[in-house]
């Protein structure tokens, strides 16, 4: 860009990136439920009397705020895992200091408040990352573009349109989607995968308590759903990076396609207009 | 029917592959420690990763394409429009992201590169963009990407059309017009003007005749004068065929629209040349000598400007020696040499290439493309947006432009004195609205037989 650059260049355009106060909005609110989740853990350590933790905790969550901060309004997956690895990490810190009312003490033995605790916090990094991926989804394309400066350029801008749509070379204007849209689209899109999902949570739940009734009787349930749904969730991404190599085998060949007549072009080239 | 080649990608990206192993991760320590802070999200991760690759089975039947542009060539800083008829040919209702590549020749205007348009079964839509041709050359608009799903970043799934369409950016349109006839009144001045200078063949003996004010000193025939008790003057035969020379640098300081602007005026100056009976030789040299053209008649002539246009600055500094040495290799000399090249850089070698020039028997013009007056340099505004603080943007805006100014006019004196010896002259273009024919004209004002009276009395 910068050896384009002139006098004239600059006086008569400007760059712009097509970020609209929405995507602002979202960008903001992605940030606040990621903050959320980590405040939470920090209340939850200070109230159950964890200093460890809770020092852990909050430079997990300054380091969360000044990325938060770097990136702006980039939000992306990529960024989001270093999120989710923030949160491995902090865990993993927090495992063998947690006490008997932390969040991270592994035997919580029907303790109510720590499992809500930890169903508000996991559902608001759920929700961080949705926001995320719908961020990208409708407002991915946010790049930048170039904007008419002044009236001049604007006016010559304006009139090559007007010349053009006199010609045969026209096209429709773009439709702008509305957030709703984008939304239902998202929703529509998470159906069947989340049916998907649900059914192989429920084989491998069925699978364990199938274990459960033919073992011996006095062998706890809690003991063998756990371990199943470990070995499901393995399976399951086993089967997920398989189906990604076939995809990948059958999605390399090349295949040609026919395209409308070619003598659309030639009456568009006669109809070249002189303009600018 | 045209058949077009399709690629189709569909992988998980890096991220979507790092994303999965976390992810399972997450869920192995969740289940371990029975923690729902990890459950949970581990779980809504896996229904978007399914989603993610379920998008490739979206891409039932491939949607046809028909790509079109409103011009086939293009003037720099004008603008091109680009339509896409899409149509879907599969039997659900797609919404398909289109993404428009291009070469760095075009940017884009008020919208972004990428679009997403709903199609119902078999429904066509014609799309477009908007382009502003930024950078002389070869552009390509092309290749299309489609992509269908909704995790592009975790999920790569997009078809590639391997069709480009070429379009040929020209140099900026003049922003000053001159007639035709003007610039021929021009050339005759110039022609005239040098034919009497340039030493060499063509300068015969005619005769001699009284002395005329604006009349050379050194023409003035003394014994005659001596003979005759008045000023008498030799005069000699009109140049028949003068040999143009013209240098174009393409070295590194000459990067951006300043080249662009040279070699616009090159071709302008050479369409004007060959429409005379004078020879014409174009040189573009870099550390070496890129091209030497010597331009036939005729669509010979046309091809030659076309192939001026594909010329590029090249990033290394410029050699002017090498240029000369070729020149004096074909035996070019007593040749008329306009050099289209600027102040920046080392002069050291412009110095030394001049110089034998001027042994050559060669009359120089040098034309200075100003670097204040194209390029960054030229917008105040742009120097000092970046600046950290009020000093040192008061510093860009006020304090540098005018060092960069002093020392342009040192150097310029340097050129200049080594010219006048040989009569050889540097003229300056200043930006967009002038023009190497005002800037000849100006040259050619200050030779007049006024102006020449005047120039002599300053120097007696």
């Amino acid at each position: 860009m910068t050896r384009i650059i002139d006098a004239e260049f600059t006086q008569s355009w400007v760059t712009k990136y097509s970020y609209s106060f929405k995507a602002k909005l979202l960008a903001f609110i992605h940030f606040l439920v990621g903050f959320l989740a980590f405040l939470l853990v920090i209340i939850q350590s200070i109230s159950s009397g964890n200093l460890i933790i809770f020092v852990i905790w909050l430079v997990i969550t300054i380091i969360l705020i000044l990325s938060d901060k770097i990136n702006e309004l980039k939000v992306s997956i990529k960024g989001n895992s270093t999120f989710m690895l923030l949160t491995i990490i902090g865990t993993i810190f927090s495992l063998p200091l947690a006490t008997v009312n932390s969040l991270f003490f592994i035997e919580k033995l029907g303790r109510i408040k720590l499992i809500i605790y930890q169903v508000i916090i996991g559902s608001l990094i759920a929700l961080r990352l949705i926001i995320s991926l719908f961020y990208e989804f409708s407002f991915g394309s946010g790049v930048s573009f170039l904007k008419a400066k002044n009236q001049l350029t604007k006016d010559q801008f304006l009139r090559y349109k007007e010349t053009l749509l006199k010609t045969e070379f026209e096209f429709s204007e773009q439709e702008n989607f509305t957030f709703s849209y984008y939304f239902v689209e998202f929703i529509r899109n998470l159906i069947v995968p989340t049916a998907i999902v649900s059914v192989v949570i429920v084989i491998g739940v069925a699978y364990a308590l199938l274990i459960y009734f033919i073992i011996p009787p006095d062998a706890l349930k809690e003991f063998l759903v756990g371990p199943a749904l470990i070995i499901i969730a393995l399976l399951y991404s086993i089967l997920l990076l398989t189906l990604n190599s076939f995809i990948v085998k059958e999605s390399n060949k090349t295949k040609t396609v026919s395209t409308k007549d070619s003598s659309l072009k030639s009456e568009e080239k006669k109809s070249e207009n002189q303009g600018y | 029917m045209d058949k077009l080649k399709v690629k189709r990608k569909a992988e998980l990206t890096v991220v979507g592959k790092m994303f999965l192993v976390l992810n399972s991760i997450l869920v192995i320590i969740g289940f371990s420690i029975k923690n729902y802070l990890f459950i949970i999200p581990g779980l809504i991760n896996f229904i978007i990763i399914t989603a993610s690759l379920l998008g490739y089975f979206s891409f039932e039947k491939i949607p046809e394409i028909q790509l079109s542009l409103s011009k086939d060539f293009i003037r720099n800083r004008s603008f091109l429009a680009v339509a896409l008829t899409i149509r879907n040919t599969s039997n659900k209702i797609v919404s398909y992201k289109i993404k428009l590549n291009f070469t760095y020749h075009l940017i884009i205007i008020d919208s972004a590169d990428t679009k997403v348009i709903k199609l119902r079964p078999m429904e066509e839509k014609k799309i477009g963009w908007y382009l502003l041709a930024i950078r002389r050359g070869n552009a390509n608009v092309g290749p299309i990407e489609v992509s269908l799903g909704l995790f592009q970043q975790l999920f790569k799934n997009t078809l590639t059309y391997e069709h480009s369409l070429d379009i040929k950016v020209l140099p900026h349109k003049p922003k000053v017009f001159i007639p035709w006839k003007t610039k021929k009144d021009l050339l005759m001045q110039l022609v005239n003007q040098f034919a009497q200078r340039v030493k060499g063949q063509g300068t015969e003996f005619y005769g001699l005749r009284d002395y005329l004010p604006g009349d050379e000193m050194k023409h003035i025939d003394w014994r005659a004068t001596a003979k005759h008790d008045k000023l008498i003057t030799r005069e000699y035969e009109d140049e028949k065929q003068l040999h143009f020379l013209i240098f174009l640098d393409l070295g590194s300081t000459m990067f951006g629209p300043k080249f662009d602007y040279a070699l616009s005026s090159v071709v302008e100056l050479c369409t004007l040349i060959r429409g005379t009976n004078h020879d014409l030789a174009v040189i573009a040299y870099s550390n070496i000598v890129e091209r030497f053209v010597v331009p036939q008649v005729g669509i010979q002539e046309l091809k030659l400007m076309l192939n001026l246009y594909d010329l590029e600055a090249i990033g290394v500094q410029s050699n002017f020696i090498e240029a000369v040495k070729f020149v004096k290799t074909q035996n070019l000399h007593h040749s008329i040499a306009i050099i289209f090249s600027d102040l920046d850089g080392d002069l050291t070698k412009k110095l030394e290439g001049i110089n034998t020039l001027k042994a050559m028997g060669s009359r120089i013009i040098f034309v200075n493309f100003s670097t204040t007056a194209f390029n960054l340099l030229a917008s105040k505004e742009t120097l000092s947006a970046d600046a950290p603080n009020m000093f040192y943007k008061e510093l860009l805006e006020h304090v540098f432009p005018s060092l960069v100014k002093d020392e342009y006019k040192k150097r310029e004196l340097k050129v200049r004195n080594l010219l006048r010896p040989v009569e050889g002259d540097i003229i300056e273009v200043n930006g967009y609205y002038d023009n190497v024919i005002f800037a000849l004209y100006r040259l050619m004002k200050k030779y007049s037989p006024r102006q020449r009276i005047i120039l002599e009395a300053k120097v007696r």
